[in-house]
């Protein structure tokens, strides 16, 4: 294989049934038809994994994968996908995290690793400057992260390895597991820690410490992130000092701010959650991933002997400030920080979790759900002491926790159907903390894509309706700006566009983030760092959104593989509805006929037929005509 | 005219309600006497009385002004 730049171009093989690990070459042209990321290894998925498998069989893949630019110099160049089939919808399952892993594993000698079959004991799988083994993890099984993290550090002799691990939830594969990198940086939404559970896998422990990632130009690439740096720091901007928290006082301030499961768009008491408050009460400091100047992470410390937080776990953000807090209706960021070091130390998705414990309070206060049926528990909005008691169960796989965290569906059948009505979820995936009432675009965001409801799937809309917003993305012909609750067809093509490049930003594993408004690159300045790294002319801009738009289409078949239709994309009742209490969105409903309309243009847009399917033309279009007849 | 605002004091814009008075009836003459820095004024989103607005709109006498940079992600 000639040589690449950026890339080692090798892909490792584990098959934990046989204990069997290999090595195969990356060929060029899977990197210039597929870049990386979630849309390599969805190719390598599409390819390997037959419709219709059990995902917590030993028949499933569980894909890691990086990027030609994971590990460079840029920033924000740091995100691992990790793509398999969801046990929480039952489709398309892909997830994304920062950290040091990544590029940890490219360090190592790897761009991706496909694992396949069921180990018989537990195993943690060790790769180091390029040599991969299967060491027992019997030990480790039950263990939280912390412990297990210490623990596998110190058996490898070496403290600077990177480790991604499941915990209990993972383990005893609860639908929303996540995989949790350096105790902080998860993998979340869809349930691909069950997966990795459900093959005994605990651990993915990486080191590199030999090889330097070759760069074709590398001081065209050090003199790209130079100025871009140099000129983001000339603009004023929140996001380093307060990251993602600030989105409690903003989504509030437009209303939006998700409170009480998705009825209110404001929270009386946000103040407590707001970012000013974490400053002042339990901020430790900030913590980073790999080569990124802005330093979104929080680390969070409490002991003041009711609550207690460990460091190590980071700290709570935006989204899960809105699970644990206005959506349950708790107005406390100590009990939020403890849900979220709960969910961390088994690997339990935040979002889904505190959603989900939303839907139980609803459910319990209209008397849908009993106090008998949760174990004695009172779970009235703002109870954060059950809230927390719940989740334990839920994190631990206990009881009634065992029912809730098996997803929505689950949860409906266990306590009736007429629950249903209050789940705000999608393909059984619940609603990430932006109320789509407020933010049209994001209600196509929640109904459309394969992975479920995603608030990280394009631009938001409130930043798009402003003229510094939309010139941002002038590049992909997003040309004025568009009120926020928009759903013309003109805001749906803006939608399309706008997932196409965010799609790109996933398979080459750029943090949304480090791209304006909130970070250094331009979109226009990501082609030009992919060609200085690569010395590949076809990765520019054009490449990024044209492969964005192919991985929308590949999810889509898988999807459509695995039985799900034009019937799941849709939201949930209760967004067709006004939303109640104040702020500026109260009485914004989704009007019902407006948003068909938008999803079947979308549909017609990406090539689809009016049931979603693509056509034949969108396959040759999308050079993907080794898909036909396989759907 | 007088009018009420708040918004980012990191962008020079008083963090709680304050009084302004102005000669012009409009959104930038707001950043004009914060003294927003012109690269994020085309940036901001405004609220107006509770309601979401538009840059370009006209004020009026005792509006109430929120200037956001708009929050995004997760």
């Amino acid at each position: 294989m000639d040589k690449m730049y950026g890339a080692w171009g090798k892909l490792l093989r584990v098959d934990l049934t046989a204990k069997i690990v290999t090595t195969e070459d990356i060929p060029e042209i899977l990197f210039k038809r597929y870049l990386g990321g979630n849309t390599l290894a969805l190719y390598y998925l599409l390819q390997e994994q037959k419709a219709g498998i059990d995902p917590l069989s030993p028949e499933a893949n569980l894909i890691f994968m990086t990027s030609f630019v994971t590990g460079t110099p840029g920033p924000g160049l740091s995100r691992i996908s990790i793509v398999g089939k969801s046990p929480l919808t039952g489709g398309y399952g892909e997830t994304e995290a920062g950290g040091w892993w990544g590029p940890e594993l490219k360090f190592a000698g790897y761009e991706g690793i496909i694992i396949t079959g069921k180990s018989e004991d537990p195993v943690y799988l060790s790769i180091k400057d390029g040599v991969a083994e299967i060491k027992s993890a019997k030990h480790l099984w039950g263990e939280k992260l912390k412990e297990s993290d210490n623990a596998i550090k110190e058996e490898l002799g070496d403290p600077k390895t990177r480790i991604a691990l499941i915990g209990e939830s993972g383990e005893k594969m609860s639908s929303y597991a996540c995989v949790i990198n350096e105790l902080k940086h998860a993998n979340g939404r869809l349930g691909m820690g069950a997966v990795m559970g459900s093959k005994n896998l605990k651990a993915i422990a990486v080191r590199g410490t030999v090889q330097k990632l070759p760069l074709y130009n590398e001081e065209r690439v050090k003199t790209i992130v130079r100025d871009l740096i140099k000129e983001w720091k000339e603009i004023p901007n929140t996001f380093p000092k307060y990251g993602t928290m600030r989105g409690v006082r903003a989504t509030q301030e437009v209303g939006v701010f998700p409170t009480y499961n998705f009825r209110h768009g404001v929270f009386d008491d946000f103040e407590n959650l707001a970012e000013t408050t974490y400053m002042e009460t339990i901020l430790k400091k900030t913590g980073t991933c790999y080569r990124c100047p802005i330093s979104c992470k929080r680390v969070v410390e409490i002991d003041d002997g009711k609550y207690k937080v460990d460091p190590a776990y980071g700290g709570s953000e935006y989204e899960t400030t809105m699970a644990f807090g206005s959506c349950c209706g708790v107005n406390d960021l100590k009990p939020v920080s403890v849900a979220h070091q709960l969910c961390q130390q088994s690997g339990m998705d935040t979002i889904s979790a505190g959603v989900t414990i939303a839907w139980v309070m609803e459910c319990f206060e209209n008397g849908l759900i009993s106090k008998d049926q949760l174990e004695g528990l009172e779970m009235k909005f703002g109870n954060s002491e059950n809230m927390l008691i719940l989740l334990e169960k839920m994190c631990t796989m206990e009881g009634v926790g065992a029912i809730l965290a098996k997803g929505f569906k689950n949860s409906i059948a266990h306590f009736g159907e007429e629950t249903a009505k209050y789940a705000i979820h999608v393909k059984n995936s619940a609603f990430p903390a932006h109320d789509p009432r407020g933010k049209a675009g994001l209600a196509l965001a929640y109904a459309l894509p394969s992975a479920g409801p995603d608030h990280m799937e394009v631009q938001h809309d409130h930043v798009l309706a402003t003229e510094g917003g939309a010139a941002l993305y002038e590049a992909i012909g997003i040309n004025e700006p568009l009120p926020a609750t928009d759903l013309s067809p003109k805001k749906v093509r803006n939608f399309f566009v706008n997932q196409s490049l965010y799609n790109g930003f996933n398979a080459i594993g750029i943090c949304d983030f480090c791209v304006r408004p909130n970070g250094p690159f331009t979109i226009s300045s990501i082609g030009e760092y992919m060609q200085a790294v690569t010395g590949w002319e076809s990765v520019n801009l054009w490449n990024l959104i044209k492969i964005g738009e192919k991985h929308s289409t590949m999810s889509r078949i898988f999807n459509l593989r695995e039985g799900l239709t034009v019937k799941d994309d849709t939201l949930p009742e209760r967004m067709f509805t006004p939303l109640e209490g104040g702020g500026p969105c109260a009485g914004f409903f989704i009007d019902k006929e407006t948003f068909d309309k938008a999803i079947r243009t979308y549909y017609a847009i990406n090539l689809w037929d009016e049931e979603g399917v693509p056509t034949e033309t969108c396959l040759y279009q999308n050079e993907l005509d080794w898909l036909i007849g396989e759907f | 005219m007088k009018i009420t605002v708040r918004g980012e004091p990191e962008f020079g814009l008083p963090k709680d309600f304050e009084e302004v008075e102005l000669q012009e009836s409009t959104i930038e003459s707001v950043m004009e006497h914060f003294n927003v820095d012109p690269k994020i004024r085309k940036h901001l989103f405004p609220i107006v009385n509770n309601k979401m607005g538009k840059l370009s709109q006209e004020l009026q006498e005792g509006d109430k002004i929120i200037l956001q940079s708009p929050y995004s992600g997760g």
